[in-house]
Parts: C-alpha cells; structure tokens; sequence
C-alpha cells in the first residue's frame, strides 16, 4: 500500500532514487545494489527498509540472500502514481483555499 | 473542503478539476508570485520550498527546490510556455525522480470558481 508521506520520505534521498532506478531494470539483492555506492551494506540496509516501508519494493528470500524488486504497486504502476498525484494535489489547494482566504480585501467595519 | 477530481484521458493526459472560492486574478497569482507558491504547492505536511524561482514569461525558468525539513528532497525544473493573465498558464516542468518526465500544466481559471489543469506525461 503506497503512502503519500512515506513515498515522498522515501523519495526524498538521492541513493534510495537511485536505488529504485537500478530496480526498473529487474531484482537485486543487496550486494549488487550497495556495489555502485561507497556504502556499507548494512546503510544500503537501511535505505531499502524505507522504501520497503513505503510500500515501494519487495523482497522474497532466497537461501541466505534477500532480493529486492519494484513492489507491483510501485511508482512504476499508473493507478499508484495518479493516487499520489491526487493526494499531493488535494493537499496542495487545500493548502491553496487558505492562502487564497488571506487574500480577501477584509470587510471594513461599519462606522458607529 | 473542495472536491478535486482527477480523470485521465487517453494515455497521456490527465485532467484536473478543482474549484476555488476566489476570483481568477487570485488564482493565477497564486500560481505565478514566488512568496505565494512556497505557501501551498509543497505536497506532504512538513515539506517546504525553500528555492521557488518563477519568472512569469514566456521562456521563463522555473525551479522549485521542495525540503522534507530532514535534510532530504527534491526540485523540479522547466520553462513558461505561455500566460494569458488572468486566465491560462502553460508550462513544461520536469520532476527529478528516479523516471523523470516532462509535464505540460495548463491552467484555464475561466470563470471565478473553476481551475482545469492539463497535464501531459
């Protein structure tokens, strides 16, 4: 399930973006993703719990490896992307009916 | 709260209709001035613009730098088509994501409640 805040959190740093672009090209485990980075294993760790948090991969065990893949509701899917796009949006001119109100010329009071 | 709806047509476009209590001139200011921008168009709660640059002609650059206030996040860049105060905006903006795309809003407040916006994937 794709979380709006989680998904933008997660999306929020340039290893775990990069990580998910080396995922549109199939599975991984966690030593071939850590090769492209000066990275410990343990931090890409880290990275993958919270893309896996955010609904945004999975992972299946296989012996002792751990490979990771684009979660099937993942950005990759239209309908997941446009549930983001309208709950960024609602939230956006939610925000948006506020600032117009402060717009408003205020009503001058009557004279007594 | 407003109802915003959301349909796509065909399979590159999606149309966005939301309504604003609020004259167009409001609206489209909203949508060009920098200091207002960084008040609403800022997705999740706690994320904030802190590089908003605008500049509201045709050929114009546009980057909006969006911060998730834990030391990550991302910006978008891109250009004005056109703008037709108070009425229409058109802009290509692209999202720096792991897929970037290319984006075409257009935005036609055309009477003083309606917004419709056009974007092209």
């Amino acid at each position: 399930m794709l979380n709006l805040d989680a998904a933008f959190s997660a999306l929020a740093d340039p290893t775990r973006r990069a990580i998910l672009a080396r995922l549109t090209s199939g599975e991984a485990t966690v030593m071939e993703l850590a090769e492209p980075f000066e990275m410990t294993q343990p931090a890409i760790s880290r990275h993958l719990k919270v893309l896996e948090g955010a609904g945004l991969i999975v992972r299946r065990v296989e012996g002792t490896k751990r490979p990771c893949r684009l979660a099937p509701a993942a950005i990759t899917e239209i309908e997941q992307w446009l549930g983001l796009l309208r709950e960024a949006l609602a939230k956006n001119y939610d925000r948006l009916d506020d600032v117009l109100a402060t717009m408003k010329p205020k009503p001058r009071k009557a004279r007594r | 709260m407003k109802k915003l709806i959301l349909k796509t047509e065909g399979d590159t476009h999606v149309v966005v209709t939301r309504r604003f209590a609020a004259p167009p001139e409001a609206v489209y200011r909203a949508h060009i001035e920098p200091a207002l921008i960084q008040k609403w168009m800022l997705g999740p709660d706690g994320w904030t613009m802190p590089v908003c640059i605008n500049d509201a002609r045709p050929g114009g650059k546009i980057r909006y730098e969006c911060s998730n206030g834990k030391g990550g996040g991302f910006f978008l860049t891109g250009e004005f088509l056109e703008l037709t105060p108070f009425s229409r905006i058109a802009h290509v903006e692209r999202m720096h994501l792991p897929q970037p795309s290319s984006q075409v809003w257009i935005c036609v407040p055309s009477d003083l409640f309606y917004i419709q916006l056009l974007h092209v994937i």
